[in-house]
């Protein structure tokens, strides 16, 4: 037992020691790990009726869904499940944004930017303003990213338009070409 | 001839009146008086629990450590005295003279191990620890005392098995987080249920820290004798009786907290400046920080021991919104009304302004919040009121009456949202003890009413009868089964009514005094909460509505087999002013089958947010505690370790918000006036979240150290909560407590 105390003592100053050296969460975008890079570049002014602009990243997309509730309901339900994240609040009035998310590995079919309007029930008038094209040319659908355990992918870059706050339902763009 | 139901309960209550009045018509009573004092210094014991066994009759000493007992039947007995921190002792064949005061001196040897010889929770009555068929903690008044902590769930998330989200309580697995809505765990305050009336949920503020005298966690399935939300285990709070002597004590608490472990995530120049390794600057000026005072009054007026409480803190919290201002009043009234009789009141009101977090701003910026939720509030007010009132009918029966009520009033001031709700809740209980041969047996009815004025509930009403009774059979001479079965009533008016059917088994067998072993079976429930039902709100973008279809409450079959002993560790460490080194060991293996649990989704076919029955679960594991102590008692130390494997089986998924792995250790080190301490808390990362499922999580890995002065009646402790400054979530995007230093100041007179 003689031995058994510095022992104990021993392995709570190592229990200290670790406590002290290992700080947990850190600022995200100054970490290694899977997950994607890129810019966002808004077109147009920001809305004096903007509470938020939000990058979000889907598992799925909303493929066959065309009406307003169901687009919604998808949204939520995925939401829920963890299949949709909101990620960065991109701040107020700016004009490009550098993000640097993490990612559980997997494919994400939804990589987008989203408004939300200032009123109580928000989450219900929401619109996307851009989405990710691997070729910006051909808008038919948001381009897949796969992405790996441990692989950062760069460049994965967004054009968001304020000018589709203003459209008419539904609210993310489809099938459209530049 | 058949006889008739009426005929047989009215010949029953004939038996329970003739029962009663045997006790009461005894002739020869006598009175036993005496004092308690500790063995090896003489000082006299206050607070010692001294019982005529194998009846109700007993006392309380006071401090001059002297009791009396009245009307014990003349005859032999055998009279135990107990009290937190001492070997229970046993004064055996005393003669009680019919007419006459026979006196008595009880001399209790202190333990090492401070734990109560005596519970009331796992049973609803007075019982060993060890003859308890379900596991049992308790936290006693020196553990909570030696931290600064300002509200009670920060002292018990040291507790093995035991969690702390956000203030709701998860218990091996019960509960994980819940969005404060429900809880699994039944919160009681001397034995009163302390559970908001709309939410379900818990506010620890509303009790005085300073007045908790032990807290016992029981664990496993208590609602055969509690009913709802016990369905995973209570925690009973057991507040201070008042002093007979006149008594004030204050407590003074004064802390910072220090900067984020990153400089990227400072959002005020109000965070230290000082580098004291590197630079060795400190600048205090204008820290974030905060404070609180409490002072209370405790002396007899009359037979009637009075005690009276008031305190205020406030702080600026360590992120943004994080500021509170709080301040809380209590009384407690404790009178002997007859020889036979007790009456104890109590009240308390909380008035608590707090800033309101949602989730953080990014993990980039984690200690603000979004624009659209700065300077959100809210008002919590909370007023409660208890009274009870214990007789001895005889020495083998009494009764206690109960009544309660508990006021919650909240409003929202954010930025989008007004709302607010106002509910009562209020109780009444009637309870019975009885005791024959081999038989302790506790039966009783209570009723629950509950009324919420709100514009998210509108004004719903519920209202809960019950009956229950639980009997304890010693039917070896170290072996006790235990069988209880309670029916609760519920009825949400206008809505719906249900019924709850809570059996529950218990076996104790004790092959020596040292080791005991246990198993118990029951099945636990917890009726849906009026927020979960009502609650039409559009909070944060999401509309909840209200689901008046949400009428199964949600249950739980549990079982657990579990073992304890104590080791005298005499050969192995030396012998020190006679006290041997001891080591109290516990182990138990638990299952709870879960039916129509209450989670949050998404109502079928639509947009709206609902509470839902989501359908069945499990969770099961082990947990294994060790106490020591050593060198007598100069060096102490507590490990708990939890293994909950939970599971969701229509998804096949962990649920939401568990760590499958917890270890809770501390260690204390007593070397003259000094007291060293050092809790840790170690839990696996929480393997599921409902929402933000894949943002990054680490396991929590919490280290506070302390070191305490006792100066006889006055007692200063320095405390250093999360050492490390480790950076961890129990919940989407909500940073916990960064590090912060503190000073306690306690004194009495």
């Amino acid at each position: 037992m003689r031995r058994v105390i510095p022992r104990l003592l021993f392995l709570l100053a190592g229990l200290a020691g670790l406590s002290c050296s290992d700080h947990g969460l850190s600022p995200a975008a100054y970490e290694p790990g899977s997950g994607l890079r890129g810019r966002v570049t808004f077109t147009g002014a920001w809305p004096d009726s903007t509470k938020d602009v939000v990058l979000v990243v889907s598992r799925k997309y909303p493929e066959g869904i065309t009406d307003r509730d169901g687009l919604i309901a998808f949204v939520l339900q995925n939401f829920l499940s963890g299949g949709i994240q909101l990620c960065d609040t991109i701040p107020r009035n700016a004009e490009v944004y550098d993000y640097h998310i993490r990612l559980q590995p997997g494919v994400y079919e939804w990589v987008f930017v989203i408004w939300f309007p200032d009123t109580p029930d928000y989450l219900y008038g929401v619109k996307e303003l851009g989405a990710y094209y691997r070729n910006p040319d051909l808008q038919t659908r948001p381009s897949a990213v796969e992405i790996i355990d441990g692989v950062t992918y760069d460049r994965v870059n967004i054009s968001a338009d304020f000018a589709n706050v203003g459209r008419e339902l539904p609210f993310f763009r489809r099938g459209r070409t530049r | 001839m058949r006889r008739g139901p009426a005929r047989a309960a009215a010949a029953a209550a004939c038996r329970l009146l003739l029962f009663v009045r045997a006790g009461v018509s005894a002739q020869d009573r006598g009175r036993l008086e005496g004092r308690v004092v500790d063995e090896a210094t003489g000082r006299p014991l206050w607070g010692v629990n001294v019982m005529v066994k194998g009846t109700w009759l007993g006392a309380v000493t006071d401090e001059a450590g002297r009791f009396a007992v009245s009307a014990v039947p003349a005859g032999r007995c055998d009279v135990e005295a107990s009290l937190m921190g001492y070997e229970k002792r046993t004064a055996a064949g005393l003669e009680i003279a019919a007419g006459a005061a026979t006196e008595v001196t009880l001399r209790l040897k202190q333990t090492l191990i401070r734990r109560p010889a005596e519970i009331v929770t796992a049973s609803k009555r007075k019982q060993a620890i060890e003859d308890a068929p379900v596991t049992v903690d308790v936290v006693g008044d020196a553990e909570i005392r030696s931290r600064n902590a300002v509200t009670l769930d920060k002292v018990l998330e040291n507790t093995a098995g035991m969690g702390v989200t956000d203030g709701q309580i998860d218990l091996r697995g019960s509960t994980g987080f819940n969005y404060a809505a429900g809880s699994r765990v039944l919160l009681l305050v001397d034995g009163h249920p302390l559970i908001n009336g709309d939410t379900g949920g818990i506010n620890w503020d509303a009790i005085p820290i300073e007045e908790v005298e032990r807290v016992e966690v029981v664990k496993g399935a208590g609602s055969a004798l509690y009913g709802s939300n016990a369905l995973a285990g209570m925690v009973n709070v057991i507040t201070r009786d008042p002093s007979a002597a006149p008594e004030t004590r204050v407590r003074m608490t004064a802390g910072f907290h220090d900067t984020p472990a990153y400089d990227a995530w400072r959002w005020t120049d109000r965070f230290l400046t000082y580098r004291l390794f590197d630079r060795g600057e400190l600048d205090l000026r204008n820290p974030l920080g905060f404070a609180g005072l409490d002072v209370s009054h405790s002396r007899a007026v009359g037979p009637v021991g009075l005690s009276v409480t008031a305190g205020r803190k406030g702080g600026t919290g360590y992120g943004q919104n994080g500021w509170v201002e709080r301040w809380n009043a209590g009384v407690k009234m404790k009178a002997r009304t007859s020889e036979r009789g007790t009456l104890n009141l109590s009240a308390g009101h909380t008035d608590n302004d707090h800033g309101e977090v949602t989730q953080w701003l990014s993990q980039s910026r984690p200690l603000e919040v979004p624009p659209s939720e700065a300077g959100n509030s809210i008002r919590y007010r909370k007023s409660n009121a208890a009274v009870t009132y214990r007789h001895i009918l005889n020495p083998s029966l009494a009764y206690t009456l109960k009544a309660n009520w508990y006021r919650t009033h909240w409003k929202n001031d954010y930025q989008d949202n007004r709302d607010g709700a106002r509910t009562d809740k209020t109780g009444a209980e009637a309870q019975f003890d009885a005791l024959w041969g081999r038989h302790a047996a506790t039966f009783g009815a209570e009723a629950a009413h509950n009324r919420a004025e709100s514009d998210i509930y509108g004004s719903p009403e519920t209202l809960d009868l019950a009956v229950y009774g639980e009997d304890g059979l010693r039917f070896a001479e170290r072996a006790t089964l235990t069988a209880g079965l309670r029916y609760d009533f519920h009825r949400v008016r206008g809505v719906y009514s249900d019924g709850q059917l809570s059996p529950r088994l218990g076996l104790v067998f004790r092959p020596d005094a040292e080791t005991s072993l246990r198993a118990s079976f029951g099945r636990g429930f917890r009726a849906p909460s009026i927020a979960e039902v009502f609650a039409d709100i559009t909070v944060s973008g999401f509309h909840v509505s209200p689901n008046l279809d949400l009428r199964r409450a949600e249950r739980a079959w549990s079982a657990e087999i579990g073992a304890g002993r104590t080791v005298d560790l005499g050969r192995l460490s030396p012998v020190l002013d006679g006290s041997h080194p001891v080591l109290l060991f516990d182990a138990a293996v638990f299952r709870s089958d879960y039916r129509d649990m209450i989670e949050v989704g998404l109502k079928p076919g639509s947009q709206d947010i609902q509470f839902l029955n989501i359908g069945s679960a499990f969770t099961q594991g082990f947990e294994g505690r060790v106490r020591a102590s050593l060198w007598a008692g100069r060096l102490s130390g507590q490990a708990g370790y939890t293994f909950v494997d939970s599971r969701d089986r229509g998804t096949g998924r962990p649920l939401r918000y568990r760590s499958k792995h917890r270890l809770n250790a501390g260690a204390e080190w007593r070397t003259g006036r000094l007291t060293f301490g050092l809790d840790a808390r170690f839990a696996s990362r929480i393997e599921e979240t409902l929402l933000y499922n894949a943002d990054e999580r680490v396991p929590v890995r919490v280290l506070d150290g302390r070191v305490g002065l006792d100066l006889g009646r006055t007692d200063l402790v320095i405390e250093c909560t999360n050492m490390g400054n480790y950076m961890y979530t129990l919940r989407e995007r909500m940073l916990e407590p960064i590090r912060a230093f503190s000073l306690t100041l306690r004194t009495a007179w």
